[in-house]
């Protein structure tokens, strides 16, 4: 059950990103993955949903096999996968009210009225009232942002895969985005994979982290755990350090 | 030198097999996607108007300085040899066999192809298309279908409004450069008219509609490389477009006239 990745192998023309990546992601708990720029956590998300296809490997979610998944299959798969795009991928030719509510029109379960409650509601989640008239160019980047999870967590699925939700948001904004995070799995039960840099938000919202390095999960366990670690790639990694870094790798 | 420029000749053709095969797989893509008239059907109209309506202005531009140009022209030519009422047979025949629907299709070729290719390239590069699927929504049956739908539909009808207007200008020209009465031009153009001339106007400019359209959406849709590779997908759209137009006529001419 839930999200499984296993020996999976993702090449880019000759760069190879995925190297035998494999991770179980637990139901109804939040995983975060953490690992450098370029390292293949955005490729990670994209393979869970079928957005690309891995070279080697299985993904899982569920009892279905996504990569061998096509057509309309898949497209039943994504509505119980919500995503938060790392740049926030928004229509820019729709209001944020028409963004969040294209999920729900697709759906087809709800009324137009409900539809309009359930956006209000989704926006008020993110803290953007009364933009709903506004379109995406007239939001600054953090708005956007918000606009983007409120667009997922809109269609109350049963997973959740944010790329990088706080990146370039405001401290106070971060600590509303973890919350929501939480919220999402403690009342609505579902099961979240979270891609981040901001390490204290990792700490505070994961029931598992993980990192990845070369391709594959270099370590991963509870985060309380993360700090007695002794790995270097790790250590330098959450320290900070690049020579203690550059040795390691 | 020889084997570099063979290379860059080899590139561009492994390139342009590769994007057949592309080609191909979306054109599936798009029939297939026909039947979920749900995602597409209500951009249907819309798309209608953007393909079809806001290309009127330009399309009927052209035709009528064309009518204009091709009646002078032929009067010149004409003088003293032929009788000038040919100038209305001239006008007639060029404007609907050819001129009405190639210029018309090129011009649209620049309109629609390019507008279609930047909008959807840009979709692409920021993510749009990828969270389109994110939510479940077929994007070749939200953005392919709608258009090609409509280019379709809309170039037959942009294109007989083209005709009419060429030749009405033409006629006009006629009236008052050349020494031509209405009875005299319409009795050249009549001369050689065929019914179905029309037909296969409107058949080629059917082919131009979805190939422009369908140009523009496969450069888009498969579009890479941020603002510089929507560029680059905008040119190949109205090259690549302007090209396969003078290719079908040339097919049309040879196989149906
Ligand atoms: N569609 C693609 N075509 C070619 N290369 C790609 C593509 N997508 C990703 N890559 C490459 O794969 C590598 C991993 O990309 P990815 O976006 O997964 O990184 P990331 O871990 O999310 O980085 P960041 O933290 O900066 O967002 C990068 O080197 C990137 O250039
Ligand atoms: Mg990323």
């Amino acid at each position: 059950m839930s999200i499984r990745l296993d020996r999976v192998v993702k090449t880019f023309g000759d760069l190879t990103v995925l190297d035998g990546f494999s991770l179980d992601v637990a139901e109804e708990g939040i995983t975060t993955i953490i690992g450098p720029s370029g390292s293949g956590k955005s490729t990670t998300l994209k393979l869970v949903i079928g957005l690309i296809q891995p070279d080697e490997g299985e993904v899982w979610v569920d009892e279905v096999r996504v990569d061998e998944l096509e057509g309309d299959d898949l497209y039943d798969l994504r509505r119980k996968v919500g995503f938060v795009f790392q740049f926030a991928a928004l229509f820019d030719s729709m209001t944020i009210g028409q963004n969040v509510a294209m999920g729900l029109h697709r759906a087809g379960e709800l009324s137009a009225g409900e539809i309009e409650e359930r956006v209000r509601e989704s926006l008020a989640l993110v803290d953007l009232d009364g933009v709903q008239e506004k379109y995406p160019s007239e939001l600054s980047g953090g708005m956007r942002k918000r606009a983007g999870v409120a667009r997922a967590v809109a269609l109350r699925p049963r997973y959740l895969l944010y790329d990088e939700p706080t990146t370039g948001l405001d401290p106070i904004t971060v600590t509303m985005i973890d919350r929501l995070i939480l919220r999402m799995r403690d009342e609505l039960g579902v099961t979240s994979l979270v891609i981040t840099h901001d390490l204290d938000s990792a700490y505070r919202i994961s029931d598992h982290l993980a990192m990845l390095h070369k391709g594959r999960i270099r370590w991963e366990g509870p985060p309380d755990d993360i700090q007695a670690v002794d790995d270097p790639v790790v250590r330098g990694f959450i320290t900070g350090e690049p020579e203690l870094w550059e040795d390691a790798s | 030198m020889l084997a570099s420029s063979l290379q860059a000749i080899g590139r561009t053709a492994i390139r342009g097999v590769g994007a057949v095969g592309q080609g191909g797989h979306l054109a599936v893509g798009a029939v297939r996607a026909l039947r979920k008239v749900d995602i597409w059907g209500p951009l249907f109209v819309p798309q209608l108007a953007a393909v079809g309506v806001a290309s009127v202005p330009i399309a009927l531009f052209i035709a009528a300085f064309t009518g204009i140009v091709l009646a002078i022209q032929a009067s010149y030519t004409f003088t003293g040899t032929v009788p000038l009422y040919f100038v209305g047979a001239l006008v007639g025949k060029t404007i609907i066999l050819e001129l009405g629907p190639v210029l018309t299709g090129l011009a649209l070729a620049g309109r629609v192809g390019a507008n279609i290719a930047a909008e959807l390239g840009t979709m692409r590069v920021t993510e749009q298309i990828d969270a389109l699927e994110s939510l479940a929504y077929d994007p070749v049956a939200y953005l392919v279908v709608p258009r090609v739908g409509a280019g379709l539909v809309m170039f037959p009808v942009v294109v007989g409004m083209s005709m009419a207007v060429g030749i009405a200008a033409g006629w006009i020209t006629s009236l008052f450069l050349l020494d031509l009465s209405t009875p005299q031009f319409v009795r050249g153009l009549r001369l050689f008219f065929e019914p179905y001339d029309v037909q296969f106007a409107l058949i080629k400019a059917a082919s131009f509609g979805i190939t422009v359209t369908g140009v523009g959406a496969f450069f888009g849709y498969t579009c890479s490389g941020g603002a510089a590779g929507v560029g680059r997908s905008t040119t190949r759209a109205v090259v690549g477009a302007s090209m396969l137009i003078l290719v079908l006529d040339a097919f049309w001419a040879a196989a149906l006239l």
